[in-house]
């Protein structure tokens, strides 16, 4: 393994400019997020507090050891939907660690709406609850929720991956043997009840806390009888009488200390291994990414300048570096994990294409996950590498990273179009994390690309109208499109339709990949299927 | 949420930030200190803060930990961050014992009214023997030892209900 | 002269039970040790030649019980009991009951320790050897005349219980308003911990020094081994104390010893035995008391004049006769004694409890204890915890040793007086020899602070010895920790 040369002079003028741009992104990232994260409206902050409930971020630092990181899931979830009545999808997932235990963390933010569940809070429940299947990972749920929001239920009940999901994947994890912890700190009702009652170990709050499958009003309309929340489903009878949660808690506190004693009586499994050596930190300064990206996505950037950025040291073994330049592939350490990475300068050719095959052959014989730096706006098109069969190369590509049997990580660094996004692991692939950089674009094709193939089928429909468009109207048009497009391709739109676990900042890849490798280490990775075929 | 423990009754806060090696960085009183422990035995260890070295002695029991360091012996109180500290004492209506001892004599008899300052029970310790006066008026709810019975410092001996811990 | 002991019964517990065994494995006579279920862990118990549990309505009762130890030393062939201090030391029944059964009581007679036990017979009898005594006033309670004799007398004055001692026993009245209620509530105590009600006044000389002698005697002979200070107090329990004491000049010395041996000699005392005076700012002293018995300050003497007085007192009960002479002992250098006491000594000394988890003893010092590791120290005896004794060559090196010893000591899970000693050794007062029975009072002590930074190497060992935090450190999987307090 040898560091990585890099050629990037931090003192010219492109580096300067593309710095000052991207602090710009930053900014807007940060603003977003932090109102994401933070901004409530003030009567739902008082309201928290006059109900004597902790707010969700406080509850969660209560929760968490000191000294260790939570990485957080789609804080810009739903940020583009809903007129942005539901920001961060009104809940807040990730993994930290709980009493020295690796969990998954959901937690209701009854600051929205009461917690009451979208469509995409769903949604972004699912996806926690999958990463936690996937990665053989246990759960802490924070229960707040005044269940689900009627307007759009029709959104979020009765399809395969709509409500009813997150249950089955409770009784799955289960079933796996990942254990369940239900802190409730405010209503679980209807199908929400299930949450408390489908994990392993539940603690209730005396006074918020609630677990009933049909509030008083329900009851009171189904049968004509009179109860208090209280008596329907309260702290004390569910711990005395019922027997459907195991602690009481006085207070919120209590509850959360109680949380983490249970914790920290879960047994320590042992990780499936991965080769490991001490960790480093990269020779070069990851805030050289800055200056790195491009402000023009047209403007090509160094995959191995970017690598040289995230991984320990600098340092990378390069796989056939003289074939296929178009794939950078090679071992290097995050966080003293090996990897394999695959990284983009270019579309991907007939020769780059079976390097990548080859080499994810190799990440599997050597049992070592496969991290995918996408930057791709697909592969090589023509007559040329139809006739060598561009189209078998990528298929070939695609199936052998398709099956991989070891867990594969995304990053959206740039650009990820059509075809190129399945050959590097987009979502559809399950790769068990997936995050983009703030400036990342995502979509079946480039936009100028696209924006021609539609203002051509517009044009023609207008022709068919007997409308013949002028100069003035095909700019207005071709705008139109050029804008939905930008608007619909931006991470933030991903993001917000949980195409991704997440925008983060290009200098927190590290620590974001370094956590979900050990994450997925609690999961088994499996054995090749077959000798290397040379591709 | 950051542990917190009791150096001579004041609260102070570690804030653990990252291990580097064999070096935990913390942040005490809004400065950075690297730290790091090596146990000779059970009790005998050397600590390591910002590269000053220092042998201690420490024994833990529950959540005190006794530290011996630079000539002096010290306890430090672990404090839980969730359940508030102790200090019962001091509340109306709470009398707890000043020093551990026996029951000599009792006074009052549960359900009597008892006025602030009268003598509720005469308990002796060392030798010693000490009154045990009410903090407030009220009614003598619950007299929790009898003569004769041994108790340890900070012991619920006597729960008076004022008026304002009257159940209706 | 060579009548020996073949089994001994250590009718005590604790520090004083360890130092008799001690000097019995020395001296090769087999022992029985008696014990509370509470003190069945001590070391004494197993390392004794045999021992045998007393039973009672509480501990100190169980050691209390003369029948029942009296049987115990039948059944186990006992011939000689040391009853250490404390407890039966000064029982003249415990005496009786023993030799009525042929078994010798280490210490002196049943009457000349009626004598000095009756504080109001004792000063008389001291009176009447024209020996000096602390002006007082012995009239009943009850005497219409008392107050006014009181009043002559002069305030502060000190009421004593008769048949009290060792501390125990005293109230000091500082006005006449008080006298009444003083008497009557130190009379119930007096009953109620001595059986005699029997109470007398006394001047009270405040800031005077507490001169003790140690004195040996066969009914015959008597020695002294020099004089020791004790006036370092709380509470009248003497917390320091040293030999020689260096207020006295060799004359003064002189004087009083040759009276405490007077005194002895009169008494026909047989065995160890202590004379304590009261030595007032102008040189005047007082007879205050005797002991008959071993005192628990006793290894200071034993430091400077290098004779195991223990040994003395088992010779002397086995012979009758005692072969020691005055010639014979030539005390050198200073040696000073700390007690370390399971208090808050710096709030009004308010007993603690707790478990011993850990002791570390520094080398070149003596430590006479009863303690051993995971002892519970509890409220239901004593709370001095152990002693710690150094020599030196003269008063100056006595003291840096015990300084540094004091800096060494390490006493894990239970408060000590340990710094307490410590700042009052290292005051002007101590330093400079001018201890009084009131100078702790006026040195007002409080806890010294902690700096900064001993406070952060506090919180960081604090932090990393903590159970919780290595339970949770070595759950938590790579690379948690390494990334430390991160958020995205």
């Amino acid at each position: 393994m040898r560091r990585i040369e890099s050629k990037i002079n931090p003192a010219s003028k492109e580096f300067t400019a593309n710095r000052r741009n991207y602090h710009q992104v930053l900014n807007e990232f940060h603003d977003r997020q932090d109102k994401a994260r933070f901004t409530r409206p003030e009567r739902d902050i008082e309201r928290l507090k006059r109900q004597n409930k902790m707010m969700p971020r406080v509850r969660l630092d209560l929760l968490l050891d000191p000294g260790t990181p939570f990485l957080e899931f789609s804080s810009l979830a739903a940020n583009m939907a809903y007129d942005g009545d539901s920001p961060s999808a009104s809940c807040i997932t990730g993994i930290g660690i709980v009493s020295g235990q690796e969990v998954v963390i959901i937690a209701s933010d009854s600051t929205v709406k009461g917690g009451a569940w979208y469509p995409l809070t769903v949604k972004k429940m699912i996806r926690a609850l999958d990463i936690a299947l996937e990665n053989h990972l246990p759960v802490v749920h924070l229960c707040d929720s005044a269940g689900a929001f009627l307007p759009k239920q029709a959104e979020l009940f009765g399809d395969r991956y709509m409500a009813g999901r997150i249950f089955r994947n409770q009784c799955l994890l289960s079933k796996q043997g990942c254990k369940q912890l239900a802190l409730v700190f405010g209503h679980c009702t209807a199908g929400g009840a299930y949450i408390p009652a489908l994990s392993d170990y539940s603690v209730i709050v005396e006074g918020t806390g609630a677990v009933f499958l049909g509030g008083p009003p329900l009851v009171k309309a189904a049968t004509g009888e009179d109860v208090t929340i209280d008596e329907l489903g309260g702290a004390r009878m569910h711990t005395t009488v019922s027997g459907t949660c195991d602690y009481y808690a006085a207070d919120e506190k209590e509850a959360i200390e109680i949380g983490r004693e249970i914790v920290m009586q879960w047994e320590k499994k042992p990780k499936f291994s991965l080769q490991r050596e001490t960790p480093e930190d990269p020779y070069y300064d990851p805030e050289d990414l800055y200056g790195i990206i491009p402000s023009d996505k047209r403007i090509p950037m160094d995959a191995k300048e970017v690598i040289a950025r995230l991984v320990d040291g600098s340092r990378f073994a390069e796989y056939q570096p003289d074939y296929g330049d178009t794939l950078v592939c090679g071992f290097a350490n995050i966080w003293g994990y090996k990897v394999g990475i695959f990284g983009n300068n270019g579309v991907l050719f007939n020769e780059s294409s079976l390097k990548g095959g080859h080499f994810m052959e190799l990440c599997h014989q050597n049992h070592v996950p496969l991290v995918f730096l996408q930057n791709i706006t697909g592969y090589m098109v023509g007559k040329e590498y139809e006739r060598r069969g561009i189209t078998k190369d990528g298929a070939k590509m695609i199936m052998i990273q398709a099956c991989s049997e070891v867990p594969k990580f995304t990053i959206m660094t740039n650009g990820s179009y059509g075809a190129g996004n399945y050959g590097m692991c987009g979502r559809a692939y399950d790769p068990r994390t997936l995050f983009s950089w703030p400036h990342s674009e995502l979509s079946v094709m480039g936009s100028d690309q696209a924006a021609n193939t539609l203002v051509t089928i517009k044009v023609n429909q207008l022709k068919r109208e007997g409308i013949e468009p002028d100069e003035t109207m095909l700019n207005e048009i071709r705008e139109d499109i050029l804008q939905s497009y930008a608007a619909t391709s931006s991470a933030y739109y991903t993001s917000s339709e949980l195409f991704d676990d997440g925008i983060i900042d290009p200098v927190d890849t590290r620590n974001a990949l370094g956590i979900s490798i050990s994450a997925s280490l609690n999961s088994p990775l499996g054995d090749s299927r077959y000798g290397i075929l040379r591709l | 949420m950051h542990p917190r423990y009791l150096v001579n009754d004041e609260s102070y806060e570690l804030a653990p930030q990252r291990i580097a090696g064999e070096q935990t960085l913390v942040t005490i009183d809004d400065s950075d200190h690297r730290i790091s422990l090596y146990w000779f035995d059970d009790h005998q260890a050397e600590l390591v803060i910002n590269n000053e070295s220092h042998l201690v002695f420490i024994a833990q029991d529950e959540d005190k930990l006794f530290i011996h360091l630079n000539g002096r012996t010290h306890t430090i109180e672990r404090l839980n961050d969730f359940s508030g500290s102790s200090a019962l004492q001091d509340v109306d209506g709470i009398i707890t014992a000043p020093m551990p001892g026996a029951v000599l004599t009792i006074h009052v008899k549960a359900g009597e009214p008892v006025t602030n300052d009268q003598v509720l029970m005469v308990i002796e310790s060392m030798k010693m023997q000490l009154e045990i006066k009410s903090n407030t008026d009220g009614i003598a709810r619950a007299i929790n030892y009898e003569v004769g019975q041994t108790f340890d410092r900070g012991a619920l001996l006597v729960e008076i209900e004022t008026e304002e811990t009257c159940e209706e | 002269m060579n009548k020996r002991f073949n089994k001994v019964l250590i009718a005590n517990r604790g520090e004083i039970a360890n130092r008799v065994l001690a000097c019995l494995q020395k001296l090769e006579i087999d022992s029985v040790v008696i014990f509370h279920a509470l003190d069945a862990r001590s070391p004494v118990v197993a390392n004794a030649t045999e021992s045998a549990e007393v039973y009672g309505d509480s501990p100190t009762a169980a050691y209390l019980d003369i029948e029942q130890i009296v049987s115990i030393c039948k059944s186990h062939k006992v011939d000689a009991v040391h009853p250490g201090y404390g407890f039966l030391s000064e029982n003249p029944g415990f005496v009786t009951a023993l030799a009525k059964e042929g078994i010798t009581f280490i210490g002196p007679g049943s009457d000349v320790m009626k004598l000095m036990g009756d504080k109001i017979a004792s000063r008389e009898f001291v009176e009447s050897l024209g020996l000096p005594v602390p002006p007082s006033v012995t009239l009943d309670v009850d005497d219409p005349a008392l107050t006014e004799q009181v009043a002559k007398l002069g305030y502060p004055v000190i009421v004593k219980a008769s048949a009290g001692g060792g501390g125990k026993g005293m109230s000091i009245v500082s006005g006449q308003d008080e006298l009444e209620a003083t008497l009557r509530v130190a009379a119930s105590e007096a009953e109620a911990y001595f059986g005699d009600s029997r109470v007398y006044v006394e001047r009270y000389f405040e800031q005077t020094r507490h001169i003790e002698v140690q004195i040996l005697g066969d009914g015959t002979n008597c020695v002294h081994l020099g004089e020791r200070e004790c006036s370092v107090q709380r509470r009248f329990q003497k917390i320091i104390e040293e030999a020689p004491s260096p207020a006295l000049t060799p004359e003064k010395r002189t004087s009083i010893c040759e009276t405490a041996v007077a005194i002895a000699r009169a008494a026909k005392y047989e065995s160890a035995g202590t004379v304590e005076f009261l030595y007032t700012h102008e040189g005047d002293f007082y007879f205050l008391e005797m002991n008959t018995r071993i005192q628990v300050e006793h290894p200071v003497t034993e430091m400077i004049y290098g004779i195991d007085l223990i040994e003395q007192q088992i010779n002397i009960a086995a012979n009758n006769a005692m072969t020691l002479s005055q010639g014979d002992l030539n005390p050198t250098g200073h040696a000073i004694e700390c007690r370390l006491y399971a208090e808050d000594a710096f709030n009004g000394y308010l007993p603690e409890i707790g478990k011993l988890l850990y002791m570390h003893v520094p080398d070149g010092v003596r430590f006479d204890s009863g303690l051993y590791q995971n002892q519970v120290i509890g409220s239901a005896f004593d709370p001095m915890l152990a002693k710690l004794i150094v020599h030196g060559e003269s008063r100056d090196a006595a003291i840096g040793n015990m300084r540094q010893a004091l800096g060494e000591l390490a006493i894990l899970g239970i408060k000590t007086n340990q710094e307490f000693l410590a700042r009052v050794i290292d005051s002007q007062p101590f330093r400079q020899g001018d201890t009084h029975t009131g100078m702790l009072e006026q040195l007002n002590l409080s806890e010294p602070e902690i700096s900064a930074e001993e406070r952060a190497s506090l919180l960081a060992a604090s932090y990393l010895a903590d159970r919780h935090t290595r339970q949770r450190i070595d759950r938590t999987p790579h690379p948690y920790l390494n990334i430390g307090d991160w958020r995205n």
